[in-house]
């Protein structure tokens, strides 16, 4: 096993890599200026051209490049340059926000959908079936922003007006339990609106295992629905669940801009979204690497949960 | 009984979230901001969000007068208003003495006691406006004001800025004395020295932080940084070392119909604590204010037409029903919460020509086609489609609100007049606008500034004038301007002070592209009257000359417009002394609630 982590960590460099020249691109030769940004609408030539030596963005694009790398690898992230703080405390003071309104939606929601899938897969064709098919779609339907909008006036806003106890509007206190409240609604948005996608899938996967000769055969001797489900179905249908749930954790980690601007919660994806509006290529840059890290050690710990699941899955 | 366990702990979750934090009989002042703050260090002053951070916890050498309208300034370090040289040009100022930095782990040499503050402190301020290695954001406001200062920043190109340099220009006469001597007359000079960024700090805590400087404040304002969650909230507590200050005695009559000259004389501030909220959408900060979170609250845009009476609709026209005062109304369950103050903003919102450009450039053909737009477009259409019709639009570059604004100025090109555009077109040599190549205009990504330019772009098509609009980043748009490689650009400028030089300047040739005169226009005749005025206080005199330079530009039109933005303000009843002014930042001291309680 620890060969197989070190074989696959190893095996993330070229991704990392690849990334690394991407955003490099991007931002340094199709994209903004970060020296204008710097330094604001008073700048005046002489300063622009300072602190363009400065920064090394005088020099050819291999080696700004190169320096770039360095400075990654060392972690000497550096200052962002529109948060005027440093990056690696963005990292530290982002994180568990973040974490914070994507992690308990994440095991709520796939929860949910995992119980109404096989649910859905077993009485294929029913009332019930039909109905949580109906609402995962009118749900996939919704738009986030919308969900959103909606959720803070009728859950936050209208209660507070008439003295009930509610969800906070917005707004975030650090560490547990302080932050409780501010979490909730945001957890339940986000489970809310990833539930439909996720029902369906897991129906998919259910009914398509529901059909093999097993389920059939466990059926003729007699085995409860819940064995049925929970002890058989589930047990093999654990690879897609895992692949698409561990998967999808670093990704709601960093994409959950649109909920944290919303709800001022000040994790990564808020600031990410800042650095993106100002051209923030530093913060921008270790973002982004941060997510492929992140994506990579997501997958290699699928497939490593995947062969505890499933004998047949060989690390090798 | 589980389920029950956790319905009551959610419930108190939920219930806790009401309170603020603050202490039992903790005055607590909550508000909310609707952009962040980037930087507490008065060097990186860069948006009007910092210079509100910046407001609170640092103080300047003078101050607004909070009540006076037009503005006033009064000594707030400085003892006294200076003594000015005859030639104006030698400023004296004398500092109060037994002012104190609050306590802070810079302190070295004091253990981390605060020291007393001292001239040199001002002094060493400047240099670091003047030290490029600070990549100061606010070196603007002095440069070339103080030639030593300049002399200064020269030399730091080549070594490093010595900060032990004592030059004639600016120097500290003693502990307590400070003296300035400037390039020219130029008696804007006391509301820079007001400016929130002109702020004295001790250096030793600015190199102790170094770049993190902009995340601690060593400052001598009404309050001290206690938390600040970048983006999202910053909370503020009393400087307990803050200076005597009071509560002004003098103030308008609307004033002190309002109440708000009742805590004349008491000492400020009133709050122990204040906390902003930042936000980047409009939704959470409105419900915010909505739910009695916050003391007071700016009404956005898109919520106008909920809060006022709309007494009719014709297209986008919106008619607004007013009072005798002429100021719209609030709607019944606005009307039964809240006070309406409307701000008149001093500001200059307008679309530019870059006069260096061959085609839109010029007094030639490009002054009659600048001149074709500008009667081709509608901006009083572009007023009720985009800003509710609550701008004013007003002729020239002298906004409203300063002394030179001369109302009765007529806009000679005030479209629409398509007839005229066209004969003006066709005299430009672009009959139809046959020959004239695709315009191009420079301009920022933000939705609403994109659906403007498209309006406009609708307009000039109307005489057969392409424009495409090229959208793009802040840190691109200001790139292509200051390289003048846009030809059209729709741009605002918010006065950095309450003169009209501040906006004239706009339009002075040697301000150009890198400078503030985005649109490049250099006018000898308009150049020299400038530097005519530039010596003279407000004045009759100086009216008149700038009222010679606003013929000329509104005859040359480089620009199209102009409107200055109405902000609306709603404030709560029991928030008193709350008076809005945007070129203020430190209303916080002066508010105080009828009650202040955790919910408030």
């Amino acid at each position: 096993m620890l060969t197989y982590i070190l074989r696959r960590l190893a095996g993330t460099l070229p991704t990392l890599l690849g990334v690394s020249i991407l955003v490099f691109v991007i931002f340094n030769v199709v994209g903004d200026d970060p020296v204008y940004l710097y330094l604001g609408k008073n700048a005046t030539a002489a300063d622009v051209e300072s602190m363009r030596r400065e920064l090394g963005l005088d020099k050819p694009l291999v080696v700004q490049y190169l320096t770039s790398m360095k400075q990654l690898v060392t972690f000497d992230l550096g200052f962002s340059m529109s948060a005027r703080e440093p990056i690696s405390r963005m990292f530290l003071q982002g994180v568990g926000p973040s974490v914070a309104v994507t992690l308990p939606a994440l095991v709520l929601y796939s929860g949910v959908s995992i119980v109404l899938g096989l649910a859905c897969a077993y009485w294929r064709g029913t009332l019930l079936d039909k109905l949580i098919v109906g609402g995962a779609t009118v749900g996939m339907a919704l738009s986030y922003v919308a969900v959103m909008i909606f959720a803070q006036y009728f859950l936050a806003f209208v209660p507070s007006q008439h003295g009930w106890v509610s969800f906070p509007i917005s707004g975030y206190e650090r560490g547990f339990p302080d932050c409780l409240p501010y979490i909730l609604l945001p957890n339940l948005i986000s489970a809310f609106v990833a539930l439909g996608y996720d029902t369906r899938f897991f129906r998919a996967v259910a009914v398509e295992e529901m059909n093999k000769e097993y389920v059939r055969t466990a059926k003729a001797y007699g085995a409860g629905t819940r064995k049925i489900l929970f002890k058989h179905v589930l047990k093999n249908i654990l690879i897609p669940i895992i692949a698409r749930v561990v998967v999808a954790l670093p990704l709601m980690i960093a994409g959950s801009f649109l909920l944290e601007s919303f709800f001022v919660i000040p994790g990564l994806g808020y600031k990410l979204l800042h650095a993106i509006d100002s051209a923030d290529y530093p913060v921008i840059r270790a973002f982004t690497m941060l997510i492929a890290l992140l994506v990579v050690v997501a997958n290699a710990l699928a497939d490593i949960l995947n062969s505890l699941v499933d004998p047949r899955v060989k690390l090798s | 009984m589980k389920t029950k366990t956790l319905i009551v702990i959610a419930a108190a979750a939920l219930a806790a979230c009401s309170k603020s934090g603050g202490k039992p009989g903790e005055k607590v002042l909550v508000y909310g901001a609707v952009a962040v703050s980037g930087s507490a260090d008065p060097n990186m002053v860069a948006s009007v969000y910092d210079a509100d951070l910046v407001g609170l916890t640092y103080d300047t050498l003078y101050e607004y007068e909070y009540l006076a309208r037009p503005f006033k300034l009064k000594p707030a370090l400085a003892a006294a208003m200076p003594e000015v040289s005859k030639d104006r040009r030698t400023y004296t100022i004398k500092l109060k003495p037994g002012i104190f930095y609050p306590d802070d782990a810079c302190f070295k040499e004091t253990g981390g006691k605060g020291r007393e503050f001292e001239a040199k402190d001002f002094v060493h301020a400047m240099y670091r406006k003047a030290d490029p290695k600070t990549k100061s954001q606010t070196w603007w406001t002095i440069e070339g004001l103080i030639e030593g200062l300049n002399g200064l920043r020269t030399q730091a190109a080549a070594k490093p800025f010595d900060y032990d340099t004592v030059i004639d220009d600016l120097k500290a006469l003693d502990r307590h004395t400070l003296q300035f001597r400037l390039k020219r007359p130029f008696p804007q000079i006391m509301w820079v020295l007001a400016k929130e960024s002109m702020a004295p700090h001790p250096l030793e805590c600015a190199r102790h932080y170094g770049e993190d400087f902009a995340n601690h404040t060593v400052g001598l304002g009404p309050f001290k940084l206690d938390e600040w969650q970048k983006n999202a909230r910053y909370t503020l507590v009393r400087n307990e070392k803050y200076r005597e200050d009071y509560y002004p005695t003098e103030g308008e009559p609307a004033d002190q119909a309002a109440g708000r000259l009742a805590d004349a004389g008491k000492r400020i501030p009133f709050a122990d604590k204040v906390v902003v909220h930042e936000f980047s959408q409009m939704q959470p900060y409105w419900l915010q204010f909505r739910s009695g979170k916050f003391a007071f609250g700016r009404v956005p845009g898109e919520f106008t037409e909920e809060v006022f009476k709309l007494k009719s609709k014709e297209g986008n026209k919106k008619i607004w029903e007013r009072d005798a005062k002429g100021e719209r109304i609030l709607n019944p369950d606005y009307a039964a919460k809240y006070a309406y103050y409307p701000l008149f903003l001093l500001d200059f919102i307008y679309r530019g020509f870059n006069f260096e450009d061959p085609i839109v450039g010029g007094r030639g053909k490009g002054k009659k086609l600048r001149q074709a737009l500008a009667l081709a477009h509608d901006i009083e259409a572009e007023n009720d489609l985009f800003y509710n019709g609550l701008n004013v639009i007003y002729a020239g570059i002298v906004p409203p609100g300063v002394q030179g604004f001369d109302p009765t100025v007529k806009h000679p090109y005030r479209g629409p007049d398509l007839e005229r555009a066209k004969k003006l077109l066709a005299e430009a040599g672009y009959p139809e606008g046959k020959g004239l190549p695709e315009l191009q205009e420079c301009g920022s990504e933000e939705g609403r500034t994109v659906e403007q330019s498209a309006f406009f772009i609708k307009n000039a098509e109307r005489i057969g004038v392409k424009i495409r609009y090229e959208a793009m980043r802040f840190a691109e748009l200001s790139k292509k301007l200051k390289e003048k490689r846009c030809q059209i650009m729709g741009l605002a400028w918010g006065g950095d002070w309450p003169d009209a030089q501040n906006f004239v300047q706009l339009a002075y040739g040697p301000n150009k592209s890198p400078g503030s005169n985005n649109f490049n226009y250099d006018v000898p005749e308009v150049n020299a009257l400038y530097e005519q005025a530039l010596p003279l206080p407000p004045s009759k005199e100086r009216d008149v000359i700038y009222q010679k330079i606003n013929a000329i530009i509104l005859e040359d039109q480089p620009f199209h417009g102009a409107m200055a933005r109405t902000r609306d303000y709603l404030i709560p009843p029991g928030t008193l002394n709350f008076k809005p002014e945007e070129m203020l930042s430190n209303h916080a001291k002066y508010i105080r609630l009828a009650e202040w309680g955790d919910a408030k």
